[in-house]
C-alpha cells in the first residue's frame, strides 16, 4: 500500500488478486448462494468469462482502502457510491485506488471527497465511486482495517 | 422481470431482524482481510471505547443481501436464488449504490433493515426495453439509524 498527499493524487492504493476461495468466503459471510460465485462451468453458462466477483467485495475492498488513509489522520468515511462497470472475474489481477480529489474545511471539520476505483491490470476500469470522508466524524468506524 | 413494481408487499417493502454475533463480525472481516483487533478481540476494542467488536463499513451487506433469503433449500433454483426472486437472474445489472454512514454495528446489536422499493421508471435504449428499480435499505439499532443503503437495479424486459 502506497500513502501520499496532494490534490488529484493516489494517496492510497493496493494490488490485489483474487481466487475462488476469497470469494466463496465473501458469499459465505453474506449467505449469498449465487452460484455463479463458486461454480465456473455454471458462471460460464449464463455469458460469464469465468467466477465474478461480487460488487459489494469490491465496494468492501474500497471502504477498507479509503479507512485506512483516513482513520491516522482522525477521519472516517461518511458516505459513498459507486457503481460497476465492467465484471472483475477471479485470477485477475487489479489495484484499488483512492484519489483525493476536493479538500475543504468548516470550523473544526475538515471535508475530503475522493475518487475511487478498481482498475484490472489490463487498465479496464471496473468499478469508480466516490467517497466522502469527515474528521472529527464519531459516528463511524474511524479504525484501521 | 418488470413486473416488480406490482409485486406483492413483501417485495416491495420488507422488515427483517438480524441479531449480530461477534463470530458475524470475525468471518466478514477475515472474509474482506480487514485485520484490525477491533474486529476480532473484544478485548481490543473496549480498549478504544467500544462496547465490543466493531463491524467493518461494509458488514451491513451481509445483512443486506440476505434480505428475502432465509428460504428453504427446496425453493431455491438451480442458480441458487430464490424461485420467486422476481430481480435475479441474468438479465439483471446493478445499477449505483450509495451509502451512508451515520453509526457503527457492534457484536450484540440487534439490526432491524427495512427494505423498500423507492422509484421505477422504465427507458427504452439500445439495449432494448429496461426498468430500472431503485430501493432502500435502512439498518437500525433501537430505533437509530446507523447506515442507509440506496442501490438500483436494472432490468430487461422478457423477450
Amino acid at each position: 500500500m502506497s500513502n501520499s498527499h496532494g490534490k488529484n493524487a493516489i494517496v492510497a492504493s493496493v494490488h490485489e488478486c483474487l481466487d475462488v476461495v476469497d470469494v466463496f468466503l465473501f458469499s459465505a459471510a453474506c449467505e449469498l448462494p449465487h452460484r455463479i460465485h463458486y461454480d465456473a462451468e455454471f458462471a460460464k453458462e449464463e455469458g460469464l468469462a469465468g467466477v465474478p466477483i461480487q460488487g459489494p467485495f469490491q465496494g468492501a475492498l474500497l471502504a477498507q482502502l479509503v479507512q485506512s488513509w483516513a482513520a491516522p489522520q482522525g477521519a472516517a468515511l461518511r458516505s459513498m457510491s459507486f457503481r460497476h462497470l465492467a465484471p472483475l472475474y477471479v485470477g485477475e489481477g487489479f489495484t484499488c485506488s483512492a484519489m483525493l480529489s476536493e479538500e475543504s474545511q468548516s470550523d473544526e471539520i475538515t471535508n475530503f471527497v475522493l475518487g475511487v476505483e478498481v482498475v484490472g491490470d489490463d487498465g479496464i476500469v471496473r468499478t469508480r465511486g466516490v467517497v466522502e470522508v469527515v474528521t472529527n466524524n464519531t459516528n463511524s468506524t474511524g479504525v484501521e482495517p | 422481470v418488470g413486473r416488480v413494481k406490482d409485486s406483492s408487499p413483501e417485495v416491495q417493502f420488507r422488515v427483517e431482524h438480524r441479531d449480530v454475533t461477534r463470530s458475524d463480525i470475525r468471518r466478514f472481516a477475515d472474509a474482506i482481510g480487514a485485520t484490525s483487533r477491533v474486529h476480532h478481540d473484544v478485548a481490543a476494542a473496549r480498549e478504544v471505547g467500544y462496547p465490543d467488536v466493531v463491524a467493518p463499513l461494509f458488514f451491513f451487506m451481509t445483512i443486506g443481501l440476505s434480505v428475502g433469503r432465509h428460504v428453504p433449500r427446496s425453493l431455491l433454483g438451480r442458480d441458487g436464488l430464490n424461485r420467486d426472486d422476481e430481480l435475479a437472474g441474468r438479465r439483471v445489472l446493478a445499477g449505483e449504490t450509495e451509502v451512508s454512514w451515520h453509526g457503527d454495528i457492534f457484536a450484540g446489536d440487534r439490526v432491524e433493515v427495512e427494505q423498500r422499493l423507492v422509484d421505477h421508471s422504465e427507458k427504452t435504449g439500445r439495449s432494448g426495453h429496461l426498468n430500472v428499480y431503485v430501493f432502500e435499505r435502512s439498518y437500525s439499532v433501537e430505533g437509530n439509524l446507523r447506515i442507509l443503503e440506496r442501490f438500483s437495479r436494472i432490468a430487461r424486459d422478457d423477450e
